[in-house]
């Protein structure tokens, strides 16, 4: 029980009245600037960076960890009021989020995004404080031949977000994976697809894509196609609160979340989007209302938000243990602790436990702040739907332009963000769904380079897929899940007896 | 059905999409000495799919049930929002954050039926500025300030 | 490039400028342009300058850092190249940017800015993981020059630091550098998880990240890239185990193009304190850096070696053609 020991001495060095304040200073700034489009945990934490050399370390991080889970609390804000993701680990959240918000159920769907990040976090948290040391070690057995075969698994997931046709999803999901060939092949280091133009050899944006096909192009189509406001988004219906039955249909979906996104995000080549996908497939086939999934499904919105925020506590988990960075948040976190002349690893819980259990106790801390900030605001936040519609969406651009513009302060990036603008328009005209551009562009490249990495290990030999006992494991599972849904209604229709009618 | 202008060019631009990919592989230089799957395999796969799907859609354009057709779009609103943005990038540098995010504020708003032009004006630059401050001066993002880049 | 006269009004300057005064006038304000996102290498050097600087009081008024990232730092050349700077403005780059360069074929070059001094160096390192076979530099060469496509060697991206070590090594055991089996990884922290999880056999990188895993014995370091032994670290040189290469990747500062010959002396002379201060030496033992000042016409000197060195290196493995 010496980790016991060492969690509350680190409470003890969190707790202090001074570092509360921190701690609530950085949750309720990680919130306000994570609900902006475009402006997630990343350039949160960079942009407070400058901020905190003045603070001593243990005050700075503990501002930080609230920081890093208030911009993944604030993420899902705007997914689910206006369909525009703060970040790439919301786009699934917006998928079932806006439809619930468009039924009236906007605040519901707050919530259960709240409560259910609370959850995760909290569990990944308790995950993080016991469990670190084991889940690393498990999690450097992946080398590229697994992570190619967790990506094909991720990639499973677009069946759950195609839309009506088949066809076109198919094609949104190609769109994006020809926008994630653009830029720097890093196996060869030559330029693909770049046209000579600089702004393009490190690839197109993941932010300008989420903001210009949501923000952007949401914004041209509600203008010119339901100026009437006749689907505008319903005020509140019902209660305020999830209803039992909400509540009853999220539980099992945060703990789910909770399953995938912590051990993902603890591999170093995980991050928060898989797990999100992955959460969404679950939950779609395991509902007992499929048909509810594009239409607002709660558990849509519990299970993603979920796994988004077990994610970031497992990203923590080979940042303190072995001091690797395995997403641009943890790299930034990284380079504040050097900042400090401190260098995470397996030193640092020997050289610096004040300031590690101190962390690990504020994240905990930060948890209950959040959700306690969270929850009562849920309501509020739905009242921004109460601005009249040309001032919301004036300032959905204004934060569009700024988000787009904030990440590389370029020019360049503005007039990109204008073209997948129109590209998002043309494709909810025409009636093609956004989700799978996102997972195509996310998974595409990651999928390619490891492939590439895999093979280039095992000198062009395919067989370590099948080989190794997890990548193994990982196909059969991806093939479990196509076959899965056919075998399922052959077995139906097997043990039908004959003489019922026809559904109608 | 009568087969839609608009979704023809949509499927054609997928097919465009596709044969661009297949083109422009063949500038990639191949190779992968120990991998076998070169920079240029992944190109030749999604350029290869893209005219496939693409050309199932042209099919499915020219037999006329490809898609519901889309509701009219209202083109005015849809040029109001259009110009906005696009004359925001343009001043973006000349005239710093605050009043091009303005404009684009104004015309967006336009595009929704505000018709007060003075109030839009007056709310957007005062997001504009607001969000100026906050962003570069509070937190350092290096916006262009135009007129209030006085250091 | 200074025309003569520029150059000859740049040495009498520093000239009279060090019969004069023995303390470098405060500057106005700072301009520090990071060419790369928050988090790696030349944001910590840029942070680094700017609170030594600051620590120091050598400038008087504001000091701005901001971060310009894209393609290998070369999108942030560009713009800086061309920006005035008025007051002072550096920019921080290195080896990286040199390669970068050259593997972009970026319009902008090295040789429109104004280099002002290289302020550190980290040396690389070869490692294996614990439980490899290759216990010493010796079994690595041989394996590499026997087989080279066996020997997959993980580290940064493709023409980066990491990977023209590996070429040079390659190079100087008789080993073709283009058949080096190099598997390119984006971040850091992904390339050191391959090497720990012994998904390949070797690995390179800057000897602070590997620092860690060396010391907690989970990595074998195999050699240092540093031209004679580090105090303080414990790994021998490829030199001395016989391998003639010497390789470090040190950044330093540069200032815009048409930068005037007083701002330039304005500029050196605040690096200079700056440099010799407690201040910087103490940011130098917390980030690990090895101190490798050299400044002005010195550093232009160099960098032009550089160029040419990595263009060969980079030519060898074909990614410039």
């Amino acid at each position: 029980m010496e980790t016991l020991a060492a969690l509350a001495h680190g409470f003890g060095v969190a707790l202090t009245p001074i570092n509360l304040v921190f701690a609530f200073v950085g949750a309720v700034l990680g919130t306000t600037v994570g609900i902006l489009p475009g402006v997630g945990p990343a350039l949160t934490v960079a942009l407070l960076l400058p901020v905190t050399y003045n603070l001593a370390p243990t005050a700075s991080f503990i501002m930080f960890a609230g920081v890093y889970y208030g911009a993944m609390y604030g993420g899902s804000t705007t997914s689910i009021l206006i369909n525009t993701p703060g970040e790439s680990a919301s786009i699934i959240t917006a998928v079932e989020g806006y439809q619930m918000a468009r039924r009236g159920r906007g605040a519901a769907a707050l919530a259960t995004a709240a409560v259910g990040s609370f959850v995760a976090g909290t569990l990944a948290t308790i995950g993080l404080t016991f469990l670190a040391p084991l889940l690393v070690s498990v999690a450097l057995s992946f080398g590229p031949a697994e992570y190619f075969c967790l990506m094909l698994l991720a990639f499973t997931t677009v069946s759950a977000v195609l839309g009506e046709s088949r066809l076109r999803g198919i094609m949104s999901l190609l769109l994006g994976l020809a926008l994630g060939l653009v830029g720097i092949d890093t196996q060869t280091g030559q330029a693909r697809f770049t046209f000579g133009i600089p702004a393009l050899l490190d690839g197109v944006g993941m932010v300008l894509v989420v903001v210009g096909l949501f923000a952007v192009g949401e914004t041209l189509y509600v203008a010119s196609h339901e100026s009437d406001g006749g689907t505008e988004v319903a005020p509140i219906r019902g209660s305020v609160w999830m209803t039992r039955e909400e509540w009853r249909r999220s539980w099992k979906p945060w703990l789910r979340g909770t399953l995938l996104g912590f051990p993902i995000g603890a591999l170093p080549a995980g991050g928060a989007e898989i797990p999100t996908f992955l959460s969404y497939l679950t939950e779609k086939r395991l509902s007992a209302h499929p048909e509810e999934f594009g239409k607002g499904a709660i558990e849509g919105v519990a299970g993603p938000e979920a796994a988004n925020n077990a994610a970031a506590a497992g990203v923590l988990a080979p940042l303190l243990t072995l001091g690797l960075p395995t997403s641009a948040t943890a790299a930034i976190l990284l380079a504040a602790f050097q900042g400090y002349g401190l260098q995470p690893g397996p030193l640092l819980f020997e050289r610096s436990p004040d300031l590690v259990w101190g962390v690990i106790a504020s994240l905990y801390i930060g948890n209950v702040m959040l959700l306690i900030l969270n929850l009562p605001l849920a309501p509020l936040w739905v009242r921004l739907l109460a601005i009249p519609r040309p001032w919301l969406y004036g300032g959905i651009m204004v934060f569009a332009l700024l988000g787009a513009y904030a990440v590389n302060g370029s020019t360049a990036d503005l007039v990109i963000l204008v073209v997948i603008g129109l590209l998002g328009y043309v494709m909810r005209v025409y009636d093609f769904p956004v989700a799978p551009v996102l997972v195509g562009m996310i998974l595409g490249p990651l999928a390619e380079q490891q492939l590439r990495r895999a093979l280039a290990i095992s000198r062009g030999d395919p067989s370590v897929f099948l080989t190794r006992p997890i990548a193994a494991g990982l196909l059969a599972v991806t093939a479990a899940v196509l076959v899965a849904p056919a075998l399922v209604k052959l077995l139906r229709r097997g043990l039908t007896p004959r003489h019922t009618p026809p559904a109608p | 059905m009568r087969a839609s202008g608009g979704a023809f060019a949509v499927a054609v631009g997928v097919v465009g999409l596709g044969l661009f990919l297949l083109l422009g592989a063949r500038g990639i230089a191949g190779d992968a000495p120990y991998a076998g799957v070169g920079p240029r395999a992944f190109p030749i796969l999604v350029g290869g799919a893209l005219v496939l799907a693409g050309g199932a859609l042209l099919l499915r354009v020219l037999r006329g049930r490809a898609f519901p057709e889309p509701p009219r779009a209202e083109r005015p609103a849809l040029a109001w929002i259009l110009s906005g943005l696009i004359l925001a990038v343009l001043l973006f540098q000349p005239l710093g954050f605050a009043p091009s995010a303005a404009i684009a504020f104004v015309l967006t708003a336009r595009g929704f039926g505000a018709r007060r032009w003075g109030r839009g004006l007056v709310l957007g630059l005062a997001l504009g500025l607001a969000v100026y401050l906050v962003f570069s001066r509070a937190l350092g993002v290096s916006l262009p300030g135009g007129p209030l880049d006085w250091r | 490039m200074l025309r003569p006269t520029t150059a000859f009004i740049a040495l009498l300057s520093v000239i009279l400028a060090g019969t004069f005064s023995a303390f470098a006038e405060p500057l106005p304000s700072l301009k520090i342009l990071v060419p790369a996102n928050p988090g790696g290498g030349w944001d910590q050097t840029g942070r680094a300058v700017e609170q030594a600087l600051r620590a120091e009081k050598l400038v008087t008024g504001a000091i701005r850092l901001s971060n310009r990232g894209g393609a290998g730092g070369t999108i942030g050349l560009a713009e800086f190249a061309k920006s005035k700077g008025e007051g002072g403005s550096l920019m921080v780059m290195g080896l990286v940017m040199v390669g970068a360069i050259l593997t972009n074929k970026s319009p902008v070059t090295l040789e429109s800015v104004t280099p002002i001094a290289r302020l550190t160096s980290e040396y690389l390192v070869i490692a294996v993981p614990e439980s490899s076979k290759i216990r010493t530099l010796r079994d690595f060469t041989e394996a590499l020059k026997k087989d080279p496509g066996a020997v997959a060697i993980a580290g940064g991206s493709r023409g980066g630091s990491d990977h023209i070590l590996a070429a040079l090594v390659a190079e100087a055991v008789g080993a073709p550098p283009a058949k080096v089996n190099y598997v390119a990884y984006a971040g850091g922290g992904e390339a050191v998880a391959s090497l720990l999880g012994a998904q390949v056999v070797a690995g390179i990188s800057g000897y602070g990240e590997f620092q860690a895993h060396i010391e907690s014995k989970k990595l074998r370091a195999l050699a240092l890239s540093a031209p004679a032994r580090i105090p303080g670290i414990n790994v021998p040189t490829l030199k001395e185990q016989g391998v003639n290469v010497e390789f470090g990747n040190w950044r330093g500062v540069v200032a815009p193009e048409g930068t005037s010959a007083a701002n330039r002396k304005a500029l050196l002379d605040t690096v200079d304190s700056m440099v010799k201060s407690a201040s910087w030496k103490a940011e130098l033992r917390k980030q690990n850096w090895e101190d490798a000042y050299l400044a002005g016409d010195a550093y232009a000197r160099f960098i032009r070696a550089e160029n040419e060195r990595i263009g060969a290196v980079l030519k060898g493995v074909g990614l410039v053609k």
